[in-house]
């Protein structure tokens, strides 16, 4: 008899992130950073949940942008040991690999040291025991819609260990892609190579998570790390920092604390931080409102 | 889920909707209200193998955050098809007593306990010395399990 396929309810979630950004204690400026839409549904055959799809978009920069974030279609093997996915999703490197700071105030590095978080192509995950695995062949269209024909080809793998009171892996990334710099969205081409380390230590209140990353892109070589420190002083309060130190082009240092309150699906940060970059040393104060929810239907 | 249930291959999530009447019957089994959030609905994940070609049920894993001291206590519970307990583990916590909080001395005593049992410290559970608010929320957060389990699963 042929296997049946069927879908469970739609998982409908959401949020949006506001935040009040000054620089040097003179300019404030407000924004929308950012209000998204997930929609999640498992279509199951006579085993269990066989077909997890998730469909993101994020409406960016004062609703400027609407742009894909995870959008996939997934088919899960035995009880998730291995997985294949297709689709735009995060690239399995460093830090972000085991924590997704989109929406945070102080940021895991990936973005900065090579200009792409997400990407488009066909990704393979699993475990086994503590041991966890990760690669992907990706098409270097980078956060854009997949509107263009691929302009590279981008491999990324890492492979990790997870348990209750650390996580690390170490991970790689090589190819060619539209890797965007923060401020422009429509990208340049970069050849690059990348390995990075990252280590998550779960202390009780403490959480410390430390990446390095390191490697070639084009002809000079680059290299950075990123330590990320979070203390809870109850459920509702905690205090964060981070401390960075990367060179691409030119230096970039960056040190600063937050506090973060949380209450229901309710989030309010500070953060500050002494930012140095391209010789230019500046203070960025920063304060977010943000919100998510999630229901099915 | 494995770890849950060592001989399952799948699971399936299935999300129930919470009545009224259920969050009553659980709010009036737990002595003590649902947090806003735990009253529309909550997730099963059925643990099944094949035996013989035959589909065969393990029973079910469900997953729930309690309120500890420093954030969420995440708490996963194996129950068997009567509603007893199977196994239980802390899947992530940031309390001071993290060590003692995850031991088999503390967790082991909540297998074969089901919806029948109180659940109460000091009657047929040991509390832990100096983390007794992160003890209790683990232990409240698995008699909420049960409940949830008993009104959704198995009929009141």
């Amino acid at each position: 008899m042929a296997a049946s396929v069927s879908a469970q309810s739609v998982q409908i979630s959401g949020g949006a992130d506001g935040r009040m950004v000054g620089e040097d204690f003179r300019t404030v400026e407000a924004v929308m950073e950012g209000v998204f839409l997930n929609v999640q549904k498992t279509f199951r055959d006579e085993m269990g949940d066989r077909w997890p799809a998730a469909f993101q978009v994020d409406w960016e920069d004062n609703f400027r942008e609407l742009l894909p974030y995870q959008t996939f279609l997934q088919y899960k093997g035995p009880l998730g040991r291995w997985n294949i996915r297709a689709g735009h999703f995060l690239l399995p490197f460093s830090l972000q690999s085991t924590h997704d700071t989109e929406r945070l105030l102080f940021r895991t590095l990936e973005e900065d040291m090579t200009g792409m978080r997400l990407d488009w192509g066909l990704g393979s995950f699993g475990y086994a025991g503590d041991l966890t695995w990760s690669a992907a062949l990706t098409s270097g269209l980078g956060e854009a819609w997949p509107v263009h024909a691929p302009e590279g080809l981008v491999a990324t793998g890492r492979i990790g260990y997870e348990d209750q009171a650390w996580s690390g892996g170490v991970s790689v990334l090589a190819g060619e892609g539209r890797f965007v710099p923060d401020e422009n969205r429509k990208g340049i081409a970069l050849r690059q190579q990348k390995a990075a380390v990252d280590v998550s230590a779960f202390l009780g209140p403490w959480v410390l998570r430390a990446e390095g990353i390191g490697g070639r892109e084009e002809d000079r070589v680059s290299g950075g790390g990123n330590l990320l420190v979070d203390v809870a002083l109850s459920r509702f309060w905690e205090i964060n920092g981070k401390a960075a130190l990367l060179h691409r082009e030119s230096l970039r240092s960056e040190a600063g604390g937050g506090l973060t309150f949380q209450w229901q699906g309710f989030k309010a940060r500070l953060a500050d931080a002494w930012i140095r970059a391209e010789g230019r040393h500046f203070n960025r104060a920063e304060a977010q409102i943000y919100y998510d929810f999630s229901k099915s239907i | 889920m494995g770890r849950i249930f060592p001989g399952a291959t799948d699971y399936e999530t299935r999300i129930e909707k919470i009545s009224p009447e259920a969050v009553a019957a659980i709010e009036k089994g737990l002595g003590a209200g649902l947090e806003p959030a735990e009253k529309a609905e909550f997730n099963f994940y059925d643990l099944r193998t094949k035996r013989d070609g035959k589909i065969v049920s393990l029973g079910t894993a469900m997953a729930l955050a309690g309120n500890g001291e420093y954030g969420s206590i995440e708490v996963v519970v194996g129950v068997d098809a009567s509603g007893r307990i199977r196994a239980v583990y802390i899947q992530r916590s940031r309390e001071k007593g993290n060590r003692v909080l995850q031991s088999e001395a503390f967790l082991g005593q909540f297998i074969g306990k089901s919806v029948a049992d109180s659940l109460q410290f000091g009657r047929d559970l040991k509390g832990l010395e100096r983390f007794e608010k992160s003890a209790d929320a683990v232990r409240l957060t698995i008699r909420k399990m049960l409940l949830f389990h008993r009104e959704l699963r198995q009929g009141p």
